[in-house]
């Protein structure tokens, strides 16, 4: 061992050189965003919350087809389904149970309409579990709220399908 | 009877005025630690809550408040009850000796340092209780190592005050700041300052001495089962503990609430503000640290300071005093 | 006067219940525990006669230090709790004479001392000659009494610690061979210039490691 190293150790100053650039970076810009009022940007395939979507005249999308429950790896998906007066097949229950699911985006994904996506809000915590079990009407509320975004995100990523 | 009363709720009084500074000055601590963190890492750090975030902790001690305290069924209910109190009380009842001023004082013991030192060896049993009766193997690993390092660590502390006791000749603390009047102890000790304020950053099971709750082999360590409030005193009572270190090494070696020259703009400060000063400088300087050093492997930890901090302290208690003998400055009273 | 006989019965009686509990407690853990509560207590007792130095030494000393190391061995060791109560166990009442006569020794130890203490006052005053003087705090009386007329007591007993430290060092300490240790002071002590070396390399000839 040098005696040069054996100073070095000695005085520490290693560490002080350490403390020393510490100091320095504490004046420099921060790196990361200031979050709940600044937001990152989000890519159109992000998969955030679910929505169930409608087409423009109000009729809600889904088929009541069950791939999505089929293929959901976390069986999170619990559908029924029943003929409506007017013959078309409709769901009479669409239940997510949002701490199973995994955020995978295969729902989305299997879907022949569209009508299940996963959009961009990634802010819905809640303070009971119960809140996260959604429903039929939460996830329709949730299409209603979201589609402007949610059309432009299908439509954004629609080339690479 | 009447006198007694009176007495009791004078003492009370007193407690509660240095209780709520404390408990506040931990939250606020809590705060800035984590904010020199973030700033060193360049991050934000917690900015939301209040002005600056400076309600962050108290928004944390609420949420702690209402959130379950799940006990484990095979644990051993008392002792996990007993233990974060324990923790939280040791860290709070040393307070009584630290002087603020010469008079701002609860306690003035004439063995005050000494009582400081026991109490802070105290601290060791809530780990090891938290960690035993957790019944559980990691909270027990870590409340062993914990164990291990604390009472290492106790032996080259409690050196290192011999030092400055054979510079004072006191066991008083107020009778240890008023002898730095002329020359604070962190000149001619810098060395027992330097080796005092890693031992604390080992006492205080502050990084890079962590190795109790290292995360990456440990999980959390001895507060592994711990939840909701009962966690939040064991984090209350650490924090409390690192000021109380903060605070013994200012008032060991930086002169306690002395200003470094007696002259215009430094003694317009009142005093108890020179003290709370030095114990922020202490503990940014704790915080930086923390942000800055990796961890140690734990052979090298017992290594440091068994091999090199307690001898190093040893021979420069043999100088001290061989020193002050030699000059005839033995303080005698 | 009300306050301090409150106080003293109330440590006393902890003192007494705790060491009580340390034999009679079935899990080896909670005696130490409360072994831990005896030596707290009777350092408050301690300092409540004034003697906040032996105080402050004892809870310093056997709190912080000795019955740490209790507990861990005690954990470490993870002794089965006990069935039964030594008392009840047949097995092991056959060492209860032996316990007896033991403690009747003792008893009658203390009976002298305390005797000799009441009948023969010069004899004590004489051991307690510096605690005498009461301007002198009794940390002081102590550091005088124990540095110049115990001196050599003092370091005796000193030195039999040591040799106690190093005879249970040198009775654990061995070395097997064919170990691998890691050095950190070689670890640390390394230094860039002796680990990496850099190299002009002419292209399509490549390095020979093994230089």
């Amino acid at each position: 061992m040098k005696i040069s190293r054996f100073f070095k150790t000695i005085l520490l100053l290693d560490f002080l050189s350490g403390l020393l650039i510490a100091l320095k970076e504490i004046f420099k810009d921060k790196k990361t965003i200031n979050y709940p009022f600044e937001k990152g940007k989000i890519s159109p395939r992000f998969r955030g919350e679910h929505a169930l979507r409608r087409y423009p005249n109000g009729e809600e999308r889904c088929i009541a087809c069950k791939l999505c429950e089929a293929v959901c790896p976390a069986q999170a998906i619990t559908i029924e389904s029943a003929e409506r007066s007017d013959g078309s097949r409709k769901t009479t229950r669409y239940d997510i149970d949002m701490m199973k699911c995994i955020y995978c985006g295969l729902c989305e994904e299997s879907c022949p309409v569209d009508a299940i996506v996963q959009g961009p809000n990634f802010e819905f915590s809640t303070e009971t579990r119960e809140e996260l079990y959604y429903n039929k009407e939460k996830l329709l509320d949730n299409g209603d709220r979201w589609e402007s975004i949610l059309a432009a995100n299908i439509r954004a990523d629609k080339p690479y399908r | 009877m009447f006198e007694y009363l009176n007495i009791i709720f004078l003492e009370s009084y007193k407690v509660l005025f240095m209780l709520l500074p404390v408990l506040t000055a931990v939250a606020l601590m809590v705060w800035l630690d984590r904010r020199v963190w973030a700033f060193v890492q360049k991050r934000r750090g917690p900015n939301v809550v209040g002005p600056f975030g400076l309600f962050q902790s108290l928004a944390d001690a609420l949420k702690y408040l209402f959130k379950e305290i799940i006990i484990p069924a095979s644990s051993n209910k008392i002792i996990f009850i007993l233990a974060p109190i324990v923790t939280m009380t040791l860290a709070l009842v040393a307070w009584a000796v630290i002087p603020f001023n010469e008079s701002l004082v609860i306690a003035d013991i004439n063995v005050g340092i000494l009582y400081l030192f026991a109490v802070s060896s105290l601290g060791v049993y809530g780990i090891i209780m938290g960690g035993w009766a957790s019944n559980s193997k990691y909270p027990f690993l870590g409340s062993i190592r914990s164990a291990a390092q604390m009472v290492s660590y106790e032996v080259s502390i409690g050196v290192i005050i011999i030092n400055v006791l054979l510079c004072v000749g006191s066991l008083n603390l107020t009778d240890i700041v008023l002898a730095q009047e002329n020359l604070w102890f962190i000149i001619p000790l810098f060395p027992m300052f330097v080796i005092f304020f890693i031992s604390a950053l080992a006492e205080t099971n502050r990084p890079p001495f962590d190795l109790p709750e290292a995360e990456a082999e440990l999980v959390a360590g001895y507060q592994t089962e711990y939840s909701g409030m009962m966690y939040a005193m064991f984090w209350l009572g650490e924090y409390a503990n690192i000021l109380l270190m903060c605070s013994l090494g200012s008032i060991l070696f930086l002169g306690g609430w002395l200003p470094p020259i007696e002259s215009f703009p430094f003694n317009f400060i009142p005093d108890f503000m020179w003290l709370i000063l030095k114990i922020l400088f202490l503990f940014i300087l704790f915080s930086l640290v923390k942000a800055i050093v990796p961890r140690y492997r734990y052979d090298q930890l017992m290594k440091l300071g068994w091999k090199i901090f307690l001898p190093m302290s040893l021979i420069w208690v043999v100088i001290t005093a061989s020193y002050l003998f030699y000059f005839d400055l033995l303080p005698s009273n | 006067m009300l306050a301090h006989s409150l106080f003293f019965y109330t440590f006393s009686f902890i003192a007494i219940f705790s060491a009580i509990m340390v034999t009679a407690s079935k899990n080896t853990v909670h005696s130490v525990f409360f072994l831990i509560l005896d030596f707290i207590s009777v350092s408050c007792l301690f300092i409540m006669i004034g003697a906040e130095f032996l105080g402050m030494i004892m809870l310093i000393v056997y709190v912080g230090a000795v019955a740490v190391l209790f507990l861990f061995v005690v954990m470490m060791l993870n002794v089965a709790q006990q069935k039964k109560q030594w008392f009840s166990s047949t097995e092991n009442s056959k060492h209860i004479p032996l316990g007896v006569l033991i403690s009747v020794i003792i008893f009658f130890e203390l009976i002298i001392v305390i005797g000799g203490w009441k009948f023969k006052p010069e004899v004590a005053s004489s051991i307690s000659l510096a605690f005498n003087n009461i301007n002198v705090s009794n940390t002081h009386s102590i550091g005088n009494v124990l540095y110049t007329d115990y001196i050599h007591l003092f370091q005796l007993s000193g030195m039999i610690l040591l040799v106690a430290m190093i005879g249970a060092i040198v009775l654990t300490f061995r070395r097997r061979s064919g170990l691998k240790r890691q050095s950190y002071f070689s670890q640390i002590s390394r230094e860039r210039s002796d680990s990496v070396k850099l190299i002009e390399v002419e292209s399509n000839k490549g390095v020979n490691i093994d230089d």
